[in-house]
Formats: structure tokens, sequence, C-alpha cells
């Protein structure tokens, strides 16, 4: 056990590392940070000044060992707009993206799990041809598309939503509605297959055979069954839903870490950026070690693969 | 002949039917639009589609804020949304095919490499990579391609790795080693044919993906520039008036989504045709 973890451990290290050096290379590519930094009316002096200020005349690779020091002590850089540290621009808004994310992700399993279940139990049968249409359709319905049907329907028609912003609850019906529906359309074409696939298994038909009632046959040895590739999933829904969040945001103009990106990227805030993806990474190479460990734990065969 | 139509049997009617609908509008487009898709007259700007009040025969979906009909828009759109789409999932699905074979067959330091650029590149949320990207590079249609295709074709690559895998411990391959056959030679001819149908499926079912990509790119004004019609910054065009002229987004995101959801369907149809054994592929925005 100590051994695959050791060796997951090193690969999830190794990828981070490439995910910052990556992350460092294409915005040195953007252009010189000196430029853009400098105030309109700045001399070749000054911005020659600025340049040696931000160390840029040494080594890319010198460039990098810096950086990368600094980030390990949580020094991102500071935002060329605001001047101030990147990270707390990044703090103030994670917060409205995670609330965001959580309620789109128990929307998701509220009800995308008991719609693939139901799906499969009556597999071919009135249910399920809904449950099918419905994963159909959350799987093809562009987000920013669906944003904006559901602003046109319930904000500026019926009038009982607010457009965008954040406050009361209700500023969280339709982002969350929108941001919720592709990982609800997975988690039920998900577990409807595979439920399907261990409703097919041995000890549900003996446990049929032993006269169990249906209900309990399907909750108790089909549900139970069929959820492991489901929690699987949902770590990387969860990161799936930041990501559909640069969206969502941007459509309901959500105060969060999406809206904060797509801003820094037309402003070319480079720093900002440039925290924010690795930040992503980090998230999505930990939620997938800790689900993979997690998995190790419970099942032996995965170790020695 | 009676084979490949035998293909067909149980194909799914409708789907291809929209598919074969919107293909037929990318390339003649430009010619059976009733008008020219860049080009509005401000005169007309946000006239509502025929059948409300105001609206004209002339413009049968109504027209944007400039005054340009939306029908020729969707039209011209068409053949952008889709050569992209195929341009992308060729380039993807050429370099994941490649890199899979050379890591599932070759092994080792090879497999390795291949495989943490994979992880790499999926750590990094797609549509973020995707945008960070396009401010760098600069929109354009040439570029969204480029961009697109070296994001995506991780997935290619993963899934394809594993049949390699697989194929290269199957008795066929081992007679060819035993043969004396370079190994170039049995990844051309013995590994690459028989994950044809896996590519083909992923290839599809991918194409919806990738549509919807582009499309999320050109609504945030990092696709396809200006005044080029593609249906994601028409949608996006649309967002200042949604309370006035719901039509301005709603026709684009429609055929964004008809396009998606039939390649979806053929991608599922495909998969049970060509397939049985082959299970979900994840993806989207």
């Amino acid at each position: 056990m100590n051994r695959y973890l050791l060796r997951r451990l090193g690969q999830a290290i190794i990828t981070l590392i490439g995910v910052s050096m990556v992350v460092f290379l294409l915005t040195r590519m953007s252009g010189d940070p000196a430029l853009l930094m400098a105030p309109q009316d700045a001399t070749e002096k000054d911005i020659e000044r600025i340049r040696l200020e931000l160390g840029l005349d040494q080594p890319v690779h010198v460039q990098y060992v810096k950086y990368a020091w600094g980030v390990l002590r949580g020094d991102f850089g500071r935002s060329f707009r605001f001047d101030r540290p990147a990270l707390d621009m990044f703090l103030e808004r994670f917060p409205n993206t995670l609330k965001l994310s959580l309620v789109a992700l128990f929307l998701a399993v509220a009800i995308g799990i008991p719609t693939g279940i139901l799906s499969a139990v009556k597999v071919e049968r009135g249910f399920d041809r809904f449950g099918k249409i419905f994963a159909l359709f959350g799987q093809a319905l562009p987000r920013f598309w669906l944003g904006i049907i559901l602003i046109s329907l319930f904000a500026t028609t019926l009038k009982i939503l607010p457009t965008s912003g954040m406050g009361t609850w209700k500023h969280y019906v339709l982002p969350s509605v929108t941001l919720a529906w592709f990982a609800t359309a997975s988690l039920t074409r998900l577990s409807r297959s595979s439920m399907l696939d261990v409703l097919d298994a041995e000890y549900i038909k003996m446990a049929r055979i032993k006269g169990l009632p249906e209900f309990w046959v399907i909750l108790k040895h089909g549900f139970r069954n069929a959820m492991s590739p489901v929690v699987t999933m949902l770590g990387l829904q969860f990161v799936a839903l930041l990501n559909g969040a640069v969206i969502t945001e941007t459509i309901f103009t959500w105060p969060g870490v999406g809206r904060l990106i797509v801003e820094a990227i037309f402003a070319r805030d480079f720093p900002v950026v440039q925290m924010c993806v690795l930040i992503a990474s980090f998230l999505f190479v930990f939620i997938n070690l800790f689900v993979d460990v997690l998995y190790a734990y419970i099942d032996p065969r995965i170790r020695y693969q | 002949m009676v084979k490949f139509l035998a293909f067909f049997r149980n194909a799914p009617f409708f789907p291809l039917a929209v598919l074969a609908a919107f293909v037929f509008l990318g390339v003649f487009g430009e010619w059976i639009a009733p008008h020219d898709p860049v080009e509005g007259s401000l005169m007309d700007s946000l006239t509502p589609p025929f059948w409300e009040a105001g609206g004209k025969w002339k413009y049968p979906l109504g027209t944007d804020s400039l005054g340009r009909d939306i029908l020729s828009r969707i039209m011209g759109g068409a053949g952008i949304s889709l050569q992209i789409g195929i341009l992308v999932v060729f380039v993807a699905g050429l370099m994941g095919t490649l890199l899979a074979c050379l890591a599932g067959y070759l092994g080792g330091a090879v497999d390795t490499v291949i495989m943490r650029v994979v992880d790499l590149v999926m750590s990094i949320p797609y549509l973020v990579l995707a945008i960070v990207l396009a401010a760098i590079l600069g929109a354009s249609v040439y570029n969204i391609i480029i961009i697109l295709g070296a994001v995506i074709w991780t997935y290619y690559c993963r899934v394809l790795r594993s049949e390699v895998l697989r194929l290269r411990e199957s008795d066929f391959v081992r007679l060819a080693v035993v043969g004396g056959c370079s190994k170039g030679k049995i990844m051309l001819v013995h590994i690459f044919p028989n994950i044809v149908n896996t590519l083909v499926v992923i290839a599809t079912l991918n194409l919806g993906t990738v549509i919807i990509a582009e499309s999320s790119l050109s609504f945030l004004g990092l696709g396809v520039p200006p005044p080029s019609p593609a249906w994601g910054s028409m949608v996006a065009d649309g967002r200042d008036y949604v309370g006035q002229a719901w039509w301005v987004s709603f026709w684009p995101g429609l055929a964004i989504f008809l396009v998606v959801m039939s390649f979806n369907l053929v991608g599922d149809w495909l998969r049970v045709r060509l397939d049985p054994k082959f299970r979900q592929m994840a993806g989207g925005s």
C-alpha cells in the first residue's frame, strides 16, 4: 500500500511541476510583462528598470525556479491591473464559486442519481424513455445557451427570478441549474449503465430467489453496488463544475473565480490567470489522487496493477 | 453496395437527416442563403420572426441588432462549425492515435513520457486551457483548430492506448513478432486496423463536444472573430437583447443543440454497431 501511495504521489507531483512549467512558459510567450506593467507614457529607461526589478534579464530557467519557489511559499505574484497579490484576489472570489458549485453538485446528485437508477429499473419502459431523453438533452444543450434561455424565461418574461449577481437564495436558482445541467445528465447516464450492469449479477438473482421484496433488492443489493463508479465520477464532476463555472459565471455575472479568469484574460493580467490555472490543476490532481488512493484502500486488486 | 446499405440498417433516421441537412447547408449555404450573412441593413435591426407582430417574410427567423438575417447567418455558421469540428477531430485523432500506438506498443520510457504529458494536459480544465491559449495566440479559425486539437488529443490517446495494450498481448501480434515483422509494420498493419472502429466511435461522439467547445470559445469572444457568423458568437450577440429580442440567441443555440445531439445519437448507434464492448466516454463543457 505504501509503495502504491508513493508512486501515485510521485506521479501527481511530476504532473504539477509540468503544469507549472507549461503555465509559466505560456504566459512568457504572451509578451513582455514589463511592457504590460509599464504606464502608457513610460520611456525606454523606465521599462528597462521594471525589467530589472522583475528579474526578466535573467535566463528563463532561473526565472522559473524563482517563480516556483515563490509559489511554494504562497507568493503567486501581483496582479498587473490592481497591484495587489493575486492570491488575495483568488481567495476573495473562491468562496462564491465554491458555494455555487456545491449547490449545483447537490442538484446533480439529487436529480441525476435517482433518475438513472429508476431508468435502469424500468429499462426500455416508460420512465427509461424519459431518462434517456433527459440525459441526451443534458449532454447536447450548450451551457451558455441554456443560461440565456433561462434568463429570458424566468427573469425578463416572468420576472420571478433575478437576471444576475449574487444575493438572496433566488440568485442561486438560475446559475446553479445552468451549472448543474451537464453534470446531472452525466450522472444519470452513468448511474443508469452502472445499475444495469449490477442488476445482471448473480447476487441480485439470488436476492430475488430468496424472496426479498423487489424494493430492497434494488436498494440494498443493487444501489449500493452500483454506486462505486458513480462516486469516482463525483470527484471528477466536481472539478468539471469548476470548469463550467467559467461560462456560467460570465452569463450571470457571478463574482467567482470563473469570471475572474475571463476578466483577467481580457485585461492581460497574467499573474492572476497563471494562479487560477495552477490552483484549478492542483485541485484536479489532488481530488483524483484522493479518489484513487481511497479506491486502492478499499479494493486491493488495484494496488498491484 | 448491398453490404454498404446493410450497414445502415437500424440507423437512426432523424439524427442522420439533421446532419445531412447541416452538411448541405455548410457546403452550399453561401449560395442558397437569402441574404448576406455579414452585411445587414440597420433599418431592419431586431426584426422579429415572421409570425410575430412586426415580423417580415423577408427575414423568416428575424434579424440581429445590426439588421443581419439570422437564417442566413445560421446557414453560414454551419460551414464554420462543421469545418472546425471535423478538422479538430482529425488533428486530435491523428495525434492521439499515433501517440497511443507508440505508448501502448513500445511501452517503457516512451509510454511513461507520453502518458505523463496526457496527465498534464488533462489536469488543466480544458476550457480554461483553451481560453488561455486563445488569448495568447489570438482569435482565428486556424488557431482554434490548433488549440482544441492540442487539448483534445489526450482523450483519444488515453482510450486507444488501452486498446493497443490489449492487442499487443494477442496471438496474431505475437505471431507477427515471431515472423520477424518490424515494430513500425506491426503498429501500422496489425494494430492500427484493429483500433479503427473504436477511433471512429470516439471521433463521432467527440465531434459534438468539439462543436460545443468551439462555440463556447466564440461565445466568450475568444473563438471565431467577428463578423464571421459563428453560432457561439451569435448567441453572445443576443445576450444584451434577452428581454426584447429572444430570437437573436435562440436560433443559433438551437442549431448547436440539434447538431450536437445528432452527433451523439449517431455516435451511440455506431458504438453499438461497431463495438458492443465499448462503454462510456466522458467529455463536454
